[in-house]
Order: C-alpha cells, then sequence, then structure tokens
C-alpha cells in the first residue's frame, strides 16, 4: 500500500531492501548464463543492415540520453 | 512496478497455456533451444531501456503525446524486419502499398502530434498535474 502510494522511500529509511540486490544479481546471473551458451540463430540476415541499424540504435541512445540529462538532471 | 511486470507476465503465461496448446505450445520449446534464449532477453533488457525514457515522455509531455509517439518505434521494428531479416521481399504489390500507406500515416500521425501547440489551458492543466505527482512522489521539478 505504502509502494502504491508514493511513500516507500518517503523520508524515513530510503535504503534499498535485500530483495533489490537479488533481483539484480538473479537477473545479471541469468544473461550471463545465457550469454555464454548462446549461438548466431540459423536465420538469414543481412548483416550490413545489422551494423547500420545497430549503430544508429546506439547512436540515438546516447543523443537521446544527453539531450534528457541536459534538460532534466533525470529528474 | 514489480506488480505491473508480474501482472503482464502471468497474463501471457495464462493465455499460452489457454489458447496456444498448453505445455506444448511453441513457447516453452523455446527452453530447448538455450543457444537462442539470450537474444531474446536482449531484446527484453532494450525494450526496457525504452520503457525508462518512456517515463520521462509521460512526465514531460504527457500519455497522449508521450505515449503516442513512443509507438512509432514499430517504424524502427519494420526496418528491422524489412532491411535485415528481408521480410518484405517476396511482398506483393498490394501488401506493398499497405506497408508505405501505414508508414506514411504513422509519420503523419507523429508528426501532428509532436509539433502540435499546446493552449494556454492544456499548458496550465499540465503544470498543474507535474506539479501534483511531484508533490506526491516526493519528485523535484523543473521549470518548464
Amino acid at each position: 500500500m505504502m509502494a502504491q502510494a508514493g511513500d516507500e522511500f518517503g523520508g524515513r529509511d530510503e535504503r534499498r531492501h535485500w530483495w533489490d540486490y537479488a533481483i539484480v544479481l538473479t537477473a545479471t546471473a541469468i544473461f550471463l548464463a545465457l550469454g555464454l551458451r548462446a549461438i548466431v540463430p540459423p536465420l538469414a540476415m543481412d548483416l550490413k543492415w545489422v551494423a547500420i541499424l545497430g549503430v544508429l540504435l546506439v547512436l540515438s541512445l546516447i543523443a537521446g540520453g544527453l539531450s534528457l540529462w541536459r534538460r532534466t538532471r533525470f529528474c | 512496478m514489480y506488480g505491473i511486470y508480474g501482472g503482464r507476465t502471468g497474463t501471457v503465461l495464462a493465455l499460452t497455456l489457454a489458447l496456444d496448446g498448453g505445455l506444448h505450445s511453441s513457447a516453452f520449446q523455446l527452453f530447448h533451444m538455450p543457444g537462442v534464449l539470450f537474444w531474446l532477453f536482449l531484446g527484453g533488457l532494450s525494450w526496457v531501456i525504452g520503457d525508462l525514457f518512456q517515463q520521462f515522455a509521460a512526465k514531460y509531455l504527457g500519455i497522449g503525446r508521450g505515449h503516442s509517439v513512443s509507438n512509432t518505434n514499430q517504424l524502427w521494428g519494420l526496418a528491422w524486419g524489412a532491411l535485415v531479416f528481408g521480410e518484405l521481399a517476396g511482398a506483393d504489390r498490394q501488401h506493398m502499398l499497405l506497408v508505405v500507406g501505414w508508414v506514411g500515416d504513422q509519420i503523419l500521425g507523429a508528426l501532428a502530434i509532436s509539433t502540435a501547440v499546446a493552449s494556454a489551458k492544456e499548458n496550465s492543466s499540465t503544470n498543474e498535474a507535474v506539479l501534483r505527482e511531484c508533490n506526491r512522489y516526493g519528485l523535484t521539478t523543473i521549470e518548464p
């Protein structure tokens, strides 16, 4: 109820709970475990466009992130 | 937040079990292909990064504008499908016209929404809503 009302971290103890760390560690471990076993899927892909769109994706993320940071400081 | 994602996952799991062949669904066959699961998770991670930015769009532009414009991510999906996977290679003229028409519709809609000038009344309502929610959740505000 407190979390839904936005009071979960209000003014008192703003430390994260143990389960917050557990979630991050579990998610990271799953990613690592799957990443170590990952293979290139047997699909026909145009790698030239993978590179072009991948670079565009990263550039737009950086540009958008910087713009948002300058305007809002992520607040 | 955890409740929202848990609810989504539970709903999709229930729909899969009920409507897609139960435990024989192709979704569960993916667990027998660990080599490709990573890419699905990576796609989910990319989606969540976009979701984080969408919170700011909702805060500073409002749901009506922010969510509508962010849905142009479908154009990005089309670009990957068409250019990387060649999904439109076998499309006939009618399908191509539908795709081109939809793309134009999305772009024009996004332009219309993103260039629309809010009236003084809307700006006032927006500022009141932002201030109310910032006070409620203990967030800082910035000058518009």
